[in-house]
């Protein structure tokens, strides 16, 4: 998942994008309004956070900037100001949660989460299919109920996959928004990956679950569990 | 404070009665020193009267056909006397029969006035003493008296009197009441003004706009100018505030987040974390009471329905997860009296802590009543259906003036913010059991 940090205070940035780097994002980050609107209108963002006191541009501007161009990618507003004026304000224009500083960085995480689950139409934590369970809290994969170990790249691009289920996902899509920026895009590393877990998620190659559409990406096939 | 209308009335009054009072006290002495001038004049009219109806000879003196019939009447309170010193009763008129007089002597040619009294009433009598030559150098000394009932001299003077004491009375009020229209006619404005900023603490205006006499336009061009000071202060206060929580809450999440990456010492980074987290609260707590307590007496009314629409709009947002069925059930009417931020903190916190406790169900509702003084009020209902508030804590949570610090572990430092706010405005905040199964908080507001 690739997300969008827009905040001016450089150790916090710095440390937001670090831990976010941990945690298997793929993390831009802008130190104003008008940089970080470049960056979500021109990349391939699926989350923003966003400080509303911000030099250039302010948070509040650089929000209905996106919405009114169409990005519909959740925003959290990561702010210091905590007046329920500002929340909802923050929230009437666009955000879709609000986190006030300081803060803990695992509150943040389950937040931004949540809102990534959300906006694919998951409304609970757990992604089910059929067989294939991935519990985006836990960032663990079980397979017939039994826990499987995935690097860090495999589960991003199987979560990737999961979210983005019954729609073709081509490898451009999937560079973008799981590696950095400066990553080698060598499509052959992404074909690497899905062969190592195709053979992970479905051993004896019976639920058929990734499938390629030469020349145009992949698609996860499996319906998802009510 | 005694009221001007007051001061000046009894001020005027005053004047008035000492005034109409020596006025009458003059015009009554006036009335009854010419009153006994005339009643004199008159006596010696009658002394001439009986002179030239005299008549002296060797024999004595003779009073003949005297021209006053009341003379004549016995009773009739008028009364005569001629007497001489070796005859104190030569002559005596026919109406003084039976009536016991006193009548003064004196020296020749004087008269004498003298004052008595008898059964029958006050008298006043006139005396005027002559000598008469009788044939050849004999002399006779006679002394000519007249006495007359004063009754007719009091009836007049308290008939004057009486006269004079209703016109005066009768003027004094005239005046008072004229004097008590201009005091009301010329004290209007300041009514206008004290109505006018009545009107801006309800909200209906924001300053006093009307047109004011020369003498009041500067105290009221003076608070204008206090007013929208007191409204510059307060956006200003509220930015630097702001300004001040940003620049030390940033700092604060660098340090929680160094904190939390931080992995050699567990013990530091909970002492560490816990500190930082109760910076944070202190920080949010003082801004929000220094905020909060200057907004109140001089602020607009604020409609309550837009600002919880919004706020339980932006909360289904937050929310969304739990799907959440919100009844909402709010009066257009209902107003605040006060800072539209401190209305946002009141719902917004409230609502939260309903959402974030609630299984599925909220209630909002807002209502408008009837408050002190005739004034609205509006009361603010918001229900939840979670765990609720267990007895023991109902009191707790709402103590107000607690440090923030020490607050009810588990209801965060939202409701002591709340409790602050609502205190400042003189409303009021109660917690029971919700119908719905939860919590059920009630605000008042003034």
């Amino acid at each position: 998942m690739r997300i969008l940090i827009i905040e001016d205070e450089a150790p916090l940035l710095e440390q937001l994008k670090n831990r976010f780097n941990e945690e298997g994002f793929s993390v831009d980050g802008a130190a104003d309004g008008e940089e970080g609107l470049y960056f979500g209108l021109e990349y391939p963002i699926d989350l923003a956070v966003v400080d509303l006191g911000l030099p250039k541009k302010s948070g509040m501007d650089v929000i209905r900037a996106l919405r009114a161009d169409g990005k519909d990618f959740p925003i959290l507003i990561l702010t210091a100001r905590d007046r329920w004026q500002d929340k909802v304000e923050g929230l009437e224009s666009g955000a879709d949660d609000y986190l006030v500083k300081p803060f803990q960085f695992e509150e943040l995480q389950a937040r931004v989460n949540a809102l990534l689950r959300r906006s694919s139409g998951w409304s609970t934590p757990v992604l089910a299919f059929g067989p294939v369970e991935l519990d985006t809290v836990g960032q663990v994969v079980k397979v017939d109920g039994s826990p499987i170990s995935l690097t860090s790249y495999e589960y991003k691009t199987l979560e990737y996959l999961m979210m983005h289920d019954q729609k073709v996902v081509s490898k451009m899509e999937l560079t973008e928004h799981i590696y950095e920026q400066d990553f080698d895009r060598d499509s052959n590393v992404i074909e690497v990956f899905i062969g190592r877990l195709r053979k992970k998620i479905d051993p004896k190659n019976e639920h058929k679950p990734i499938e390629t559409l030469r020349g145009r990406g992949y698609r996860f096939t499996l319906s998802r569990s009510t | 404070m005694v009221s001007i209308t007051k001061r000046l009335t009894a001020a005027a009054s005053v004047v008035l009665i000492g005034f109409v009072g020596f006025t009458g006290f003059a015009l009554e002495q006036s009335y009854r020193e010419s009153a006994e001038v005339a009643l004199k004049d008159r006596l010696q009219g009658f002394v001439f009267t009986l002179l030239a109806a005299s008549e002296i000879d060797a024999s004595g003196l003779t009073v003949k056909d005297l021209p006053e019939a009341r003379f004549y009447t016995p009773s009739s309170g008028l009364y005569a006397k001629i007497f001489s010193h070796d005859d104190p009763s030569h002559w005596d008129s026919p109406s003084s029969l039976g009536v016991t007089l006193f009548f003064p002597d004196g020296p020749i040619g004087q008269y004498i006035y003298q004052k008595s009294s008898n059964t029958e009433g006050d008298f006043m009598a006139i005396s005027f003493s002559v000598v008469w030559e009788v044939g050849n150098d004999a002399e006779r000394q006679y002394t000519f008296s007249v006495a007359e009932n004063l009754s007719t001299y009091y009836e007049q003077v308290s008939g004057f009197r009486q006269h004079l004491w209703m016109w005066l009375g009768g003027l004094a009020l005239v005046l008072l009441s004229i004097q008590v229209a201009i005091l009301r006619w010329g004290l209007r404005p300041l009514h206008q003004v004290a109505d006018d900023l009545k009107s801006i603490q309800m909200g209906d205006k924001s300053a006093l706009e009307g047109e004011y006499p020369s003498e009041l336009s500067e105290l009221t061009g003076g608070l204008n100018d206090l007013l929208i000071n007191e409204r510059a202060m307060q956006t200003r206060y509220r930015h630097s505030l702001g300004d001040l929580a940003h620049s030390l809450k940033t700092p604060l999440a660098v340090l929680q987040g160094e904190v939390e990456q931080c992995k050699e010492s567990p013990q530091l980074v909970d002492a560490l974390t816990d500190q930082v987290e109760r910076m944070n609260r202190i920080v949010k707590y003082q801004l929000q009471r220094a905020v909060s307590s200057s907004g109140g007496a001089l602020s607009a009314a604020l409609p309550i329905e837009p600002i919880t629409a919004k706020i339980v709009n932006s909360l289904q947002k937050v929310y969304r997860d739990k799907s959440i069925e919100a009844v909402v059930s709010l009066d257009e009417t209902a107003m605040f009296h006060g800072e539209e931020g401190d209305l946002y903190e009141i719902v917004g916190n409230l609502s939260d802590n309903a959402f974030k406790w609630c299984d599925h169900k909220v209630s909002v509702e807002v209502v408008r009543v009837e408050g002190r003084r005739g004034r609205d009020a509006a009361e603010i209902t918001i229900e939840d259906d979670g765990p609720g508030v267990p007895d023991a804590q109902k009191m707790q949570i709402l103590k107000r003036g607690v440090r923030a610090d020490e607050q009810t572990p588990g209801w965060g430092i939202g409701l002591s913010i709340v409790m602050e706010i609502i205190d400042g405005y003189g409303g009021a905040v109660v917690v029971k059991d919700s119908a719905l199964g939860g919590a059920k908080f009630e605000v008042r507001l003034p």
